[in-house]
Formats: structure tokens, C-alpha cells, sequence
């Protein structure tokens, strides 16, 4: 399999995402390929379509897929590269069905199977901006991870940024976006950015580990904490990273532009009349752009943390064995090490711990093993596995 | 005796009037005696001397008219005046009282002061004077130096004409009512209700959230008049009583703290018969509650409507003929407890034979599903056919906004992706005898596919897995639909294999577990499989609601996907009216299981423990029940599921014994100043 692409070219996303399917799954199935396949399209127009279609190939065996449902299961995972966001959602709309006690399932045989299928990933990640910019895209199913397809999310047939001289242009002028504040703020004994019992070794290369304790037992009453992730990274440095103070004015680049006036937009929205429904839809527009800017790093913020030199976005993605709709953690980790601006080190390591089951959203871990993943950029790490049972389940009979 | 020309003129009563009559005889300065006679009878009614002058008798007379109180303002006379035993008659004179006193007396009789009228007098249709006036605090204004002719007065208003006490000739006195009486034209008096989310057209004035309030005077003291005052005033239930919402404010246009109301107006008639009209902004809130008060005085105590906002939401039903839907009056009730009203405004109803041949897969027997009639499936493969049916529905444009297109089916299962393609799978299977079970497909399957009808296997292979040098080695064929069957009532998401049946190359004779020179037979199958079933969904307007087997089920099914389009439960992406705040909603949550913002009101009062996973035993929830990760493993000591009692909880039994309690106190408020202009 290895890099083959999923479809024959781009245009089959839009009409036809499993149009090799017929020719693909036969072949694949005879050669034994099992393993989890993503191809996206490498370049959509955000002017022009609002979709962001995927397409995805399975191949498991009987016991793999009597475990794994892809409609229920999947989890597709968007990392903007130029500012190392990360949005994670399941895969599929979850669909309103008959509820009851499950029936039993006969074991899986030996047998194999493998399954194309076809996705639009735009409504399940609705906060990730349609902007300009590069997403590595990836599917997770537990444990497994695919292959990260990248796409460009573009402006125009031919935007201006193509011209040579444009790029030259702004490579030179542009100012780099601002780090975004750092989140969770630290707190005593957690979370905290510096490293703690347990915590590992930043990797000697670039990349990110993190120890987890495989089980969790929550303790009604007991200490507060209850499912630590204790993780260090050694990640590359961007300008953008670097903590600076308040700019005297508006950076004159185009998107701090933007910025300012869906900055702006959104503090008027509370003037507003939210009775006429094209206003209030107005004012929702303008208060998303406003966050996207903030997210986006476009706007300037203090990152409220006065020690940290640098903030670098790591996200955590957990998805749940039994519930995989999942746990996304968007960690900003603050860089306390002195850098120079003018002598940047090209990677640094940092480190983070925090309790998850004190994350917003974190009651996802609970009752169940999840596996954690982590992204920033283009570097993913994982799966880290941990299972959170309550004490009183401990209990039980 | 001298034939005599006279000029008939009018002279105003108690007016020096010229006498002259033409005489041959006399001389000048002669003594001549005038006789002033009334026409109607001829009967004398004044003598004056006068004398002979230039062949004329002359005299001043002090004209005398009728009386006041006399039924006529004018009376004809004539004059004659013997000269030399010669009579000269004079041509008729008119003598008319120039003054007319004006009274107005209340309904007690007692005078009434300052009361406005118009006195005219006409010379035949034309008007040759106007006066306007009024009674002043005696109540009585003589009106002076009128010219002759008929008299009328009109009063003016407010004042409305009881009766005359007095109609004479100089004395017109009337018997007034100091007002009008005012009525309700629109919202008529009583309780009113008012679909606020609509937009006002002519042909539904209920509709709109700013009500054009009508009045006019009452039939009695009609019609209208101009500078008639309405007086109009609201009143509101304390503020708690009301929905928080602010935008746009309730409001009576015009409206001000008044000596005569904390909040009144008042509104003037400029044409004769014109209603008074005011706008009274009601706001967006369901439930929310006015009274308008309205009175030709200002104490308002004419008329009085009591206005209740409604919100008035339309469906389209689509539905199966044959399908016996439940009746929705537990949805009305529901609704009618948030201020919606739900109303079908058509029924589309279709049988198998409507639909189109490229449907054929969507109706399936009713075996494949363990009940009696045959089954319509709804879902991916079919909804076009159903939306586009709904978009030929005539809506009037006013109503789009607030209809639903409500399709009701036996089942629902997604035939085909998001690009119309059809599901399709592909495993292997090791047989170790003549027939058994593939593996599990990825969904359901049907004999017929949903999508097109066609047997669901799309190709199929098989192959002998004996090593080199056994009976079999290398052997292979295909696998034909005679092979295969959907047997549902075991298994529906795998096929039955039977080898036996193979037309070539006889895998029955091969297969077997390794021993006795017999080894498995690998099968490869790809089918077209069904997502699903699912309990229904909505797409902005589209509703697909699966008809259930228990009526109340089915009704907050609809209750519970209306809320959804009425951006219900309250959350990030269903922001409430500025007035509200998200966090003040308790229960409010997304996740757990669930599929979008949903309500737990009562889940932590009836969970006290949580099932494992596979059911296979329980304990105590951790903490609290909506701590819990997963709500449908909730339940009570006993083991039995629960759920929470707000209709707009997140599970969707098909079911549920326990049916909602409708919206809970913490959704009502949210619901209540939701603005319902549009659901779609």
C-alpha cells in the first residue's frame, strides 16, 4: 500500500471518493493489507466548497472489526501547521438508535475484511477556520493511527500568494502571529509545566511522550487527583512561539487586519438586537471569526503566565474504547528556559502534567481505557493507553 | 287703488327695517299710518306711522320676529299703508331672530360646560355661515348675528347628542354625553392570542409581534369624529411573571407614565369614521402577557382585551397511507405548555404504488423487520424523493420559515453515502463445512437492497486453502447469488454460504476443517449493506421521525425534534436571547452518549447506580448521576434504566414505558424567550 493514493486524482472527491474501490479492496485484501488508510484532497478552495472530503480505507481482521464499528468509532483529527491547532471529532455524525441491553455476539472467525469509505469532515469540525493554510489530517480508531494526508485549504484559483514576488514579498514583511495564552494555567499541585515525579525524559529527537497510569481508580472523596498525564516533548521553535509584548499598533499584515475588525465586530455584537435572525447570524459570524483570530494567534493576548519565554501548543486527542467520541485537550505549554530572539535553538523541551479528569469535558475517560494521542505540527505521538475505573465499580460484586 | 312693487328681503327681528311703498296720491310730508301683516294667516302684527315722501310712504319699523321659543326662526310678513283711500301692499318680508342660544345639559340635565359645536346655517343645501364654539362653564353661548336661514348645530367631539331638550327657533338645547364610548375593532375584547413569531400580513393581523391595536366608537356613538380621543393604557403582570427576554422591548408606542395610568396614550380620530389605531410591540417571549385597556375617557374602561403571545409552528406530514400514525394531541399539550402551537397545514399521503420504480428496495416486507406489514424504509438511499415531495407543497412565503416537513416512516436505514454510492463491504471467510456463516459485514443486510433492489452481493469468489500436493490445491470459483442468503431472523449482518450449492467446481467436496485431506474454503463476498436503524433525525426543516410502537413515544419524538429546530436544549451553538444566561441552565449538557445539546433535569434524583457496559452487573453511580460518562447505563437500585423527565432528554427509546414531562422548569425559560421566527 504504502503511499498509494486512494483515488486516482483530486477530482474524485468530489464526485466519486471510492471510484478505485472496485479495483483497490480486491487487490489489497489479496496482499494482506491491514491497517487504516486516509487520503484528502491536496488543495480545496475555501471560496468555493465547503466540504472537506475524505476518504478512508480499513483493512482488519474478523476480530479487529467485530471490535472497531467506523461508523461509531472513528475519530478524524485536523492540525493547522502553521499555528499547531488541533481539532478532533468523531468521524461520523453519532445517528439517534433504538436503544437496549445488548445482544450477545458470537466470536469473530479467522476471516478478514476491509471497507472504503467516504466522509465530509467539514460539519464535524466546525471550529476549524476555513482560512488559507495546511492541515495534516489523520484518522484515529483507538489505538490505530492513519496516515497523515495533508491539504491545503486555499483562496482562489490563483491567489496572489503564488506570485514569486508576493511570496518574497511577505516572507519578508509578514510578522509572525502571537503565541496564544497558556492554558490550563498553572495551579498547586496541578497542572503544572514543570516536570514532576513520574514525568519522562524529553525525547532525544523531536517528538512528544507522555506517561499515563495504565489504571486509574477514582476515589470518591479521596484526593482530587485521579488520572494524571505527565508529558515532555522536545518540539521545534517558531518565532511565533515566542512571548512578546503588546504591540504599539496593529501589525499591518492582512490578517491582523481581519483580526482587529472581527475583533471588533465581536464587541458590538452585545449592541445588537438579537431579535432579526440575519443579525443574530451576523453576530455569530463575526464573534467565530473573532475567536478564530484569537485561536489563530492573530490577535495579540498576554499569555498570562509572566515566566514563560515561549508558548508551544500541544493538543491531546483521547478517544475512548467503548465511547470514542473524544477527550481534546488543547494544552498551550509555556517554555520557562531563556531564549534569545536573535539566536533561536531550533527545537526546545518542555513538559506538562495535569489531571485529566479535571480537564473540561474529562468525565470522557471515566468508566473505560482510553487511548491518548498528542499532536503538534506535523509531529504526532501515541497512543499513551489508560483506563479510569470508579472506585465503586471496584466495588461491585 | 295703485298697484305697489315691493322687494322681498330678510331683516333680522328687533332690526330697524325700511317700509316703503310706491303711492300715486298724497303729498310730501303727509302722515301715513303702516300696517305690517303675517302672511301665514294675515292677521295683524304691528302698525307704525311713517309719512309721504317723493311719492313713497316711508316708515322705520323695529322688525318684529317670532318668538324665541317659536317653532320657526323666521316668519314671512307684508305691509300696507292707505294713501287718499288708496291701499299699497308691500311684497313679502322675511323676519328672522339672528341669535341662537346653544345649551348643553348632562344626562342629569345639570348644565355641561364646554362643550364643542359647530353651528351652520344653510340656504337650501349651500352653507352661508359657520360658527364654531362651545358652551363655556355656564354652559350656554348665544351664537349672535346670524344670517337668515335654516340652523344647524352639530356637536363635536367628544360630546355625543342624547336628545334635545329644546329645538326652537333662538333656543337649541341638547342633551349630551360628555364622551364616546370606544370599542375593540382588533384584537376584539376578551382574550387574545397572538402568534408573535409570524409575520403580520393583512389576511392574519394575530400574527407579528407588533400588534396593530384598532378601535372605534361604539355603534351607538357612531361613527367616529375627528379630535375623538381614544384614551388607551397597558398593564403587565409583575416582572417575574414575564420572560427575561428584553429585545425587542414590550411596549405601547407613545406610552408614558399618564395622571391617568402608569402607562398610557392616547390617540386621535383625524376623519370622520376613522378607527384610532396603535402599535403595541408585544416582544418575541412565548407566555408573555398584556392588558390593554381602551375608553372614549381617560379611564379607559370602555374595552379590554387581555394578550397572550403565542408562537404558531406549521408542519407537513408526509406519511406511508398504509400506516396508522398516533394522534398528536400529547404533542398540542406539550407545546401549548411552552406557548406553540404546532399545526398540520397539509398531509401528503403516498402508497408503494406512488413511488417511483427506482424505490422498489424501500419497501421491505415486514419478516425481515418480526412484524406484519410490509415496511417503508426512509433514509439516505429515498429522502430526495420525500424532500423534494415537500418543496412542491404550497407554503404560503409568510409560513416557510415556520414549517416543518415532519416524514414519517416504518424504519429508518441509510442506504447510500454522502455521494449517493452505495455501503459496500468485503470480507473473507474460512468455511470448514458445506455452508455457515460469513463474517460480520460493517451494517445490515437486506434480500433486496435498499438503494436498488438488487441481491445485495456484488461479486464473490472462493478458493480452496489446501497446501500444495492435497486434493483441491489451487482450486477456485465464484461465489453466484444462489449461493447466499439474508436470512434476517438470525443473523442481519451476515450471509448464509452454502458451498453446496456452487454451480462449478464443487467446494462442498473440498471443504473441511485439515483433517481427512479436507481443508477450509476461504469465501470472499462484497455486499451492499444499510447503515442503521436509527430513531430519526432532522436536517434544518427535514424531519424523519420513525413511527414507534408507543404513542407517547412517538409524540415526544416529535416534541423532542421540534425543540432541536427550536434550538433547544440551550447551549454553545443554541445561544439563548442576551437575556439568558447558558450557565443559569442546570441540567443543560452535550455528550454523555448523546447526540447534540440536551437537558438531564431529573436524572440525578432517580439514577442511584450504573450499569458495566455489557450489563453484567452494576454499582453505585461515583458521584453524582450527570458526573456519569455514559447516561444510558443509568439506573435505579433494581437495575431498571432511567432516564431524565425533560422531553428534551438525549436517549431515544422506541419504547420507554415512562414517557417525558414535557419541557422541565429549567428548559421553559430558555424555550419561552426563544424567538421562533424561523425553525428551519
Amino acid at each position: 500500500m504504502s503511499d498509494e493514493r486512494l483515488v486516482v486524482d483530486d477530482g474524485d472527491f468530489w464526485t466519486d471518493p471510492r471510484r478505485r474501490e472496485d479495483e483497490l479492496v480486491p487487490r489489497l485484501l489479496e496482499e494482506g493489507f491491514l491497517g487504516l488508510r486516509l487520503d484528502a484532497p491536496g488543495r480545496i478552495d475555501v471560496e468555493d466548497a465547503d466540504a472537506m472530503p475524505l476518504v478512508g480505507l480499513f483493512g482488519a481482521t474478523a476480530q479487529e472489526r467485530q471490535v472497531h464499528d467506523l461508523e461509531r468509532d472513528l475519530v478524524v483529527v485536523a492540525t493547522r501547521l502553521e499555528s499547531r491547532q488541533t481539532w478532533a471529532a468523531l468521524l461520523h455524525e453519532p445517528r439517534r438508535a433504538p436503544r437496549g441491553r445488548p445482544r450477545s455476539v458470537a466470536p469473530a472467525g479467522s476471516g478478514r475484511g476491509m471497507r472504503m469509505f467516504a466522509a465530509d469532515a467539514r460539519p464535524r469540525l466546525p471550529d476549524l477556520p476555513w482560512r488559507p493554510g495546511t492541515l495534516a489530517l489523520r484518522l484515529l480508531l483507538a489505538d490505530k493511527a492513519s496516515n497523515a494526508a495533508r491539504t491545503v485549504l486555499g483562496r482562489g484559483a490563483r491567489p496572489i500568494e503564488q506570485d514569486p514576488a508576493v511570496q518574497a514579498f511577505l516572507a519578508e514583511h509578514r510578522q509572525p502571529a502571537f503565541p496564544r495564552p497558556v492554558w490550563p494555567l498553572p495551579d498547586s499541585p496541578l497542572p503544572t509545566f514543570d516536570p514532576i515525579d513520574g514525568s519522562p525524559e524529553p525525547p532525544a529527537e523531536v517528538g512528544i511522550v507522555v506517561a499515563l497510569d495504565r489504571v486509574n481508580v477514582v476515589r470518591e472523596g479521596g484526593p482530587q487527583v485521579t488520572c494524571i498525564a505527565r508529558g515532555s516533548f522536545r518540539l521545534p521553535l517558531s518565532p511565533r512561539d515566542l512571548v512578546r509584548p503588546e504591540p504599539p499598533r496593529e501589525a499591518d499584515d492582512d490578517d491582523a487586519v481581519h483580526a482587529s475588525a472581527g475583533a471588533a465586530a465581536a464587541v458590538a455584537d452585545d449592541a445588537l438586537p438579537d431579535w432579526d435572525p440575519r443579525v443574530e447570524r451576523e453576530a455569530e459570524r463575526a464573534e467565530r471569526r473573532a475567536a478564530e483570530d484569537e485561536g489563530l494567534g492573530l490577535v495579540w493576548r498576554d499569555v498570562g503566565d509572566p515566566a514563560a519565554r515561549a508558548v508551544i501548543p500541544v493538543t491531546l486527542v483521547g478517544t475512548g474504547v467503548k465511547r470514542p467520541d473524544p477527550l481534546v485537550v488543547p494544552l498551550q505549554v509555556p517554555i520557562y528556559a531563556d531564549l534569545d530572539p536573535a539566536r533561536l535553538p531550533p527545537t526546545v523541551t518542555g513538559h506538562f502534567a495535569l489531571d485529566l479528569l479535571r480537564v473540561p469535558d474529562g468525565y470522557k475517560l471515566l468508566r473505560q481505557t482510553t487511548h491518548l494521542w498528542a499532536f503538534s505540527g506535523d509531529v504526532v505521538a501515541g497512543p499513551f493507553t489508560t483506563a479510569v475505573v470508579a472506585e465503586a465499580e471496584v466495588r461491585r460484586p | 287703488m295703485s298697484t305697489a312693487v315691493a322687494k322681498i328681503k330678510s331683516v333680522a327681528a328687533d332690526k330697524d327695517a325700511k317700509l316703503e311703498l310706491r303711492v300715486a296720491g298724497g303729498k310730501a310730508g303727509d302722515p301715513v299710518t303702516f300696517t305690517i301683516y303675517k302672511v301665514s294667516d294675515d292677521s295683524q302684527l304691528d302698525t307704525i306711522d311713517g309719512t309721504i315722501q317723493k311719492g313713497k310712504a316711508v316708515a322705520t319699523w323695529t322688525a318684529k320676529g317670532p318668538a324665541p321659543d317659536a317653532a320657526a326662526r323666521a316668519w314671512r310678513v307684508y305691509y300696507s299703508a292707505v294713501v287718499d283711500g288708496v291701499t299699497a301692499t308691500s311684497p313679502e318680508m322675511e323676519v328672522y331672530l339672528p341669535d341662537v342660544e346653544v345649551s348643553s345639559v348632562g344626562e342629569d340635565d345639570a348644565a355641561l360646560a364646554d362643550m364643542r359645536f359647530e353651528l351652520a346655517v344653510l340656504e337650501g343645501k349651500k352653507k352661508t355661515k359657520t360658527v364654531k364654539g362651545h358652551t363655556g362653564s355656564s354652559g350656554t353661548f348665544k351664537v349672535q348675528n346670524l344670517p337668515p336661514g335654516e340652523v344647524q348645530v352639530t356637536w363635536l367631539a367628544p360630546a355625543r347628542l342624547i336628545d334635545w331638550v329644546e329645538d326652537t327657533a333662538g333656543k337649541k338645547k341638547a342633551r349630551l354625553k360628555k364622551s364616546f364610548t370606544a370599542e375593540l375593532v382588533f384584537p376584539p375584547a376578551g382574550d387574545h392570542k397572538q402568534y408573535v413569531n409570524l409575520p403580520a400580513t393583512k389576511d392574519h393581523p394575530e400574527w407579528g409581534n407588533k400588534l396593530k391595536v384598532r378601535m372605534r366608537v361604539h355603534p351607538d356613538d357612531g361613527p367616529s369624529r375627528p379630535g375623538d380621543e381614544f384614551f388607551v393604557k397597558v398593564e403587565y403582570p409583575p416582572e417575574d411573571q414575564l420572560s427575561k427576554r428584553k429585545v425587542p422591548a414590550r411596549k405601547l408606542a407613545g406610552a408614558k407614565a399618564q395622571a391617568w395610568a402608569d402607562l398610557g396614550t392616547t390617540v386621535k380620530v383625524k376623519a370622520e369614521g376613522a378607527e384610532g389605531t396603535v402599535e403595541l410591540e408585544l416582544g418575541l417571549a412565548g407566555g408573555d402577557q398584556v392588558t390593554l385597556k381602551v375608553g372614549g375617557t381617560d379611564t379607559c374602561e370602555d374595552a379590554e382585551v387581555t394578550i397572550t403571545n403565542w408562537r404558531k409552528l406549521f408542519y407537513v406530514m408526509q406519511r406511508n397511507a398504509g400506516s396508522v400514525i398516533h394522534g398528536m394531541q400529547r404533542t398540542a399539550d406539550t407545546l401549548a405548555d411552552v406557548f406553540v402551537e404546532y399545526e398540520r397545514h397539509d398531509e401528503v399521503t403516498f402508497t408503494k404504488a406512488d413511488t417511483p420504480p427506482s424505490m422498489a428496495g424501500s419497501w421491505v416486507a415486514g419478516k425481515e423487520f418480526g412484524v406484519a406489514t410490509e415496511q417503508l424504509v426512509i433514509g439516505s438511499h429515498n429522502r430526495k424523493w420525500f424532500r423534494e415531495k415537500f418543496a412542491k407543497v404550497a407554503i404560503p412565503k409568510d409560513m416557510k420559515q415556520c414549517t416543518i416537513d415532519l416524514i414519517v416512516c416504518d424504519q429508518q436505514y441509510d442506504g447510500v453515502d454522502g455521494w449517493s454510492k452505495p455501503h459496500k463491504d468485503t470480507t473473507t471467510t474460512k468455511l470448514t463445512t458445506d455452508n455457515g456463516w460469513s463474517e460480520a459485514f460493517d451494517g445490515e443486510l437486506f434480500p433486496a437492497n435498499l438503494n436498488d433492489a438488487k441481491h445485495p452481493m456484488t461479486s464473490g469468489s472462493w478458493r480452496c486453502t489446501a497446501p500444495k500436493g492435497k486434493p483441491g490445491h489451487g482450486v477456485k470459483g465464484t461465489v453466484t447469488q444462489e449461493m447466499i442468503t439474508v436470512d434476517r431472523s438470525k443473523e442481519t449482518k451476515k450471509v448464509h454460504i452454502d458451498l453446496t450449492k456452487a454451480p462449478k467446481g464443487d467446494p462442498a467436496s473440498l471443504v473441511g476443517d485439515g483433517t481427512a485431506d479436507k481443508y477450509p474454503v476461504e469465501v470472499t463476498i462484497t455486499v451492499v449493506f444499510a447503515k442503521g436503524p436509527y430513531l430519526g433525525e432532522s436536517a434544518n426543516e427535514h424531519q424523519l421521525i420513525v413511527l414507534t410502537a408507543g404513542a407517547d413515544c412517538f409524540n415526544d419524538t416529535v416534541v423532542h425534534e421540534l425543540g432541536h429546530n427550536m434550538r433547544q436544549a440551550p447551549s454553545k451553538g443554541n445561544k439563548p436571547p442576551a437575556a439568558l444566561k447558558l450557565d443559569d441552565h442546570p441540567h443543560k449538557y452535550e455528550g454523555h452518549g448523546h447526540t447534540g445539546p440536551h437537558c438531564a433535569h431529573n436524572l440525578d434524583a432517580v439514577a442511584t447506580h450504573v450499569w458495566a457496559d455489557d450489563y453484567s452487573s452494576k454499582g453505585p453511580v461515583a458521584t453524582k448521576a450527570t458526573d456519569e460518562p455514559d447516561y444510558d447505563l443509568l439506573c435505579d437500585a433494581a437495575g431498571d434504566l432511567v432516564h431524565g423527565d425533560c422531553v428534551m432528554y438525549g436517549s431515544g427509546p422506541s419504547d420507554d414505558p415512562s414517557p417525558s414531562a414535557g419541557f422541565c422548569d429549567d428548559c421553559k425559560p430558555y424555550v419561552l424567550a426563544k424567538g421562533l421566527e424561523s425553525v428551519r
